[in-house]
């Protein structure tokens, strides 16, 4: 289960989890996503929270709901390679915010994350 | 659609004034958190709406009705105290419950005894201090009622069982239902409720949507209750 910050909305720790799963392909047979009242029981969120999960990837054009039937993810290529680029750019930003606090120049962190990269893989 | 209104209550014992004239409504299919330390009103305010206390002042509407026997048949209400026939089997305590009350759903009482690993043959008096929590949440959350209310559910429970509890609450959480808990363990319960209301003194320190205070004000309930309850 997820860990989660009390100082942040719960339904948007949410969407980031489930972000992270499309893009990740973990989302689901046929497309689907999970009820969401089952959302809610995987989260352990109140069913409320779990509604508006869905309401606002609806907004974000993430996915969208069929009558009757439940929440689907949007078919759709580019909407997930922008979602990976959207996701990717925000920790970017977090992360060169961080290192500028601590003083490093744009150069400086270049050369730590090709040091990294080479340790790696 | 609102289902309780409160209105300007108050509750006097000799001369210790236990709420100071609390008003709130409380909305179907939603959970609130009712959140202060020992001596706050919480118990006092639940007792009132479980119809085992009548206010000194003010009122008090379910369902559009003062609470009476009538009401009872519509809220199901968890005490604090140890509330079960020692000598009873789990199973026969369920049949108990059935007798008293139309809306127990004896079903949805197995599932959760399993739900929450008790076995059915046990005697009440067999249990430890965490199975007879568990259960007394299974006896209550088992009513189909409209107001369900679980004061303290947490209280003095080791932090597995208490998990266990919440995940069974929100497996069991009824889109028409509304569904009031009390608690001082306030880290644990926020993720759950749509709603807080801090009680200080007998006083609605703060009342809000969960959300909405971490959305706007980004702050968790927790630093909330810090900042109400705080020096």
């Amino acid at each position: 289960m997820l860990t989660y910050d009390n100082n942040r909305p719960m339904y948007l720790q949410v969407i980031d989890d489930l972000k992270r799963k499309i893009i990740n392909k973990e989302i689901l047979e046929n497309g689907k996503f999970p009820s969401t009242r089952e959302l809610a029981i995987e989260y352990g969120i109140n069913p409320n929270t779990a509604a508006r999960v869905y309401n606002e990837m609806e907004l974000m054009g993430i996915c969208y709901s069929k009558k009757g039937l439940g929440t689907y993810l949007t078919n759709n290529e580019e909407m997930i390679t922008n979602l990976k680029k959207s996701v990717a750019s925000k920790h970017v930003k977090t992360f060169m915010k961080e290192m500028h606090l601590l003083g490093f120049t744009n150069q400086e962190i270049l050369y730590l994350i090709k040091g990294e990269g080479s340790e790696e893989k | 659609m609102i289902l309780v209104e409160i209105k300007n209550v108050s509750k006097i014992y000799q001369s210790r004034m236990a709420l100071d004239d609390v008003s709130m409504t409380l909305e179907s299919g939603k959970v609130y958190g009712i959140l202060g330390p020992n001596g706050s009103g919480k118990t006092t305010l639940m007792k009132m709406l479980a119809d085992l206390m009548q206010p000194t002042t003010g009122k008090i509407l379910i369902n559009g009705e003062t609470p009476s026997v009538n009401s009872r048949q519509i809220v199901a209400y968890m005490p604090t105290s140890d509330h079960l026939y020692k000598g009873m089997s789990l199973e026969r305590t369920g049949i108990f419950f059935k007798d008293f009350f139309d809306d127990f759903d004896m079903d949805s009482y197995m599932k959760l005894l399993e739900e929450m690993d008790l076995p059915k043959k046990l005697k009440v008096s067999a249990l430890s201090s965490g199975m007879a929590a568990k259960l007394r949440v299974a006896a209550t959350m088992a009513r189909q009622a409209k107001l369900i209310m679980l004061d303290e559910p947490l209280n003095g429970i080791d932090l597995m069982t208490r998990d266990c509890i919440i995940k069974t609450i929100v497996n069991n959480i009824k889109e028409d239902t509304t569904l009031i808990i009390s608690s001082h363990l306030v880290e644990q319960i926020e993720p759950i409720l749509d709603e807080a209301i801090l009680l200080k003194k007998g006083k609605v320190g703060y009342s809000g949507n969960v959300e909405q205070l971490r959305e706007v004000e980004g702050m968790s309930v927790a630093n909330k209750y810090r900042e109400v309850f705080g020096a």
